[in-house]
């Protein structure tokens, strides 16, 4: 049993690839409301696991939200905003973003 | 309307949790791995009691198929990219043993490759504060390294059915390669476990048929990715046509 585990780790660890943790990056979204609304956003990997997310109320104008890169891997993400409008009804945008390294 | 921009600032390295990480993971594994293992151990065990005097095939083949079920279908951020949102065409090749002189009935033990490509690119177009937006696209593939054993059933059927259990190694890879700006791989290899059943035909050089594997990964190299909400359970059909080498 104990071989097994041993072999296998070996394996996985000789065929390992290295993604490195991002650095000295900065990222922030950007978006505009119409009028006062439910906005939830969230960022998930390719691994369909949310890495961040944050929900608030937020007035009619423009907003920013800054992510937390720094607690990610390079990598290909993808990010969500859904806006709850006056009508009940909840918009939606997902858009893909690639993190690396300079 | 959301836009997205990137620049610069000082940040430290976050912590390398790897090692931590992976054992925990292999703890929650152990009591599964020890069941198949002995499962696998009592299976040779039997199986070495027996004998009969028929001779020994090494077989070379090729074998292609899909993924009946595919647990990155439902991985909605791998979905909404389309790159695994239907059946995925899988190829590979296989190196193996048809064991006729030790056991009553026939054992196969083979090795096996089989690689995943899909049909569509992953698109994205990336903007930065130093340049426009360009679009790059990636590929997602999985690829299989896999020892199967497999016993023959006495069904009397005129068409030879095995089973046995089966040990994988899945790398599933992320990748773009000669785009205008880099060359980047994000590969994800695990270890996993899991049973097959063949049905085929054996004439005297050909041995032709229909495998079903399943597979579950048990462990995971995540090297620092976040994997709370991922799993891999992977479900092929396979037709195989190999030609037998007999000694």
């Amino acid at each position: 049993m104990r071989l097994l585990s041993v072999i296998s780790l070996l394996i996985l660890v000789g065929c390992s690839n290295s993604v490195e943790p991002l650095e000295n990056i900065q990222t922030t979204v950007y978006f505009s409301l119409a009028e006062t609304s439910d906005v939830e956003f969230y960022l998930e990997n390719t691994y369909n696991t949310k890495v961040f997310s944050v929900s608030t109320k937020l007035p009619a104008g423009t907003h920013s939200i800054d992510l937390p890169v720094d607690d990610l891997v390079e990598g290909i993400y993808f990010y969500t905003l859904v806006v709850k409008g006056v009508d009940g009804n909840n918009y939606q945008i997902t858009k893909k973003v690639y993190f690396r390294n300079a | 309307m959301v836009n997205s921009t990137i620049s610069i600032f000082e940040k430290e390295l976050m912590n390398n949790v790897l090692f931590d990480t992976n054992l925990l993971i292999f703890k929650a594994c152990r009591g599964k791995l020890k069941f198949i293992f002995m499962v696998v151990l009592l299976f040779s065990l039997v199986l070495k009691s027996n004998s009969h005097s028929q001779s020994n095939n090494i077989f070379v083949g090729a074998n292609i198929g899909v993924y009946a079920y595919n647990s990155e279908n439902n991985n909605s951020v791998t979905e909404e990219s389309y790159a695994f949102s239907d059946l995925v065409l899988i190829y590979g090749a296989n190196i193996g043993l048809l064991e006729n002189k030790l056991l009553p009935n026939e054992l196969i033990v083979e090795l096996q490759w089989k690689q995943s490509k899909p049909f569509e690119k992953m698109e994205i177009e990336t903007t930065t504060l130093t340049s426009g937006g360009k679009t790059n696209e990636f590929d997602l593939s999985l690829t299989t390294f896999s020892l199967n054993l497999a016993y023959e059933l006495d069904l009397g059927s005129s068409m030879n059915i095995a089973v046995g259990p089966t040990l994988a190694m899945f790398l599933r890879t992320i990748s773009s390669e000669n785009t205008e700006w880099w060359d980047f791989e994000d590969r994800l290899n695990s270890f996993g476990l899991g049973a097959n059943i063949y049905f085929y035909i054996k004439s005297s050089n050909y041995l032709i048929g229909l495998k079903s594997i399943y597979t579950h990964s048990l462990i995971y190299d995540n090297e620092h990715r976040d994997l709370s909400n991922y799993s891999q359970d992977f479900l092929s059909v396979e037709l195989f046509v190999n030609y037998c080498f007999e000694f």
